[in-house]
């Protein structure tokens, strides 16, 4: 495969139909995306070297009282939500790579901290412990919570 | 209110694969594997940044489908991991 870079030519083959008609003339090819175009999929494929350098390992928690919170001024708990990343390092895996650069959100204090974390993870986020959080905050990711 | 704008999109070697695309990022050494969608998307935040709802809007256009709330959240969900992954980045937006 000659990787050449060509975003404005892909953005016209994306939107365009002829394309795709003209391409579908030949010979099959094993598809792994193309069959379910109604939602967007991407898989990722993580260079060795890469992910040694920049890999942020965390395991996922269900249990609340472990889960990592943070008090407002109120003194209301609001649940830690972290954006999962690049997904669990192997199918159903509670371990989860978070990527480069990791985020995550914090739950709605109005709410009890079970319904914040229902919505967290309803949202396709995902609990982590106490410790993970302050390991992460330690090398300056979350400053923003 | 938030938007997202693809920020380095022009850096992206990209291939199509009869209509599969291989998107390999510099940055990160990491080579993405896209459907049409997942790469539409990524296209039409390579401009000026756009909410959820105007790229939900966009997507059931091209693509021809009636959105619904698990639509939206499939979208939500993706832009989300595109920039856990650096690939697009959030705009704030003051309410």
């Amino acid at each position: 495969m000659s990787e050449k870079n060509i975003p404005e030519q892909l953005k016209q083959d994306a939107a365009s139909k002829q394309t795709t008609a003209a391409l579908l003339s030949q010979p099959a090819r094993r598809r792994l995306l193309k069959s379910t175009v109604a939602i967007p999929v991407i898989m990722t494929l993580h260079s060795g070297a890469a992910l040694a350098r920049t890999s942020n390992l965390v395991g996922a928690v269900t249990d609340l009282d472990s889960a990592a919170k943070k008090m407002n001024d109120l003194e209301q708990a609001r649940i830690v939500c972290v954006n999962p990343g690049d997904g669990p390092i192997e199918e159903s895996s509670s371990t989860y790579d978070l990527g480069m650069n990791p985020t995550a959100a914090l739950g709605d204090a109005s709410q009890d901290l079970a319904t914040q974390a229902e919505n967290c993870q309803t949202g396709g986020g995902i609990l982590i412990s106490v410790t993970a959080f302050q390991s992460l905050q330690g090398r300056g990711f979350f400053s923003d919570l | 209110m938030n938007s997202w704008y693809s920020s380095h999109f022009s850096s992206l070697y990209i291939e199509n694969w009869d209509g599969e695309f291989t998107v390999f990022q510099p940055e990160s050494g990491k080579t993405h594997f896209l459907n049409e969608m997942g790469l539409h998307i990524l296209t039409i935040l390579d401009g000026s940044p756009l909410r959820l709802n105007t790229i939900c809007q966009e997507l059931s256009v091209h693509f021809s489908l009636q959105p619904d709330t698990q639509f939206f959240g499939k979208i939500a969900q993706t832009l989300q991991r595109y920039e856990a992954l650096g690939l697009i980045e959030r705009v704030k937006e003051n309410e």
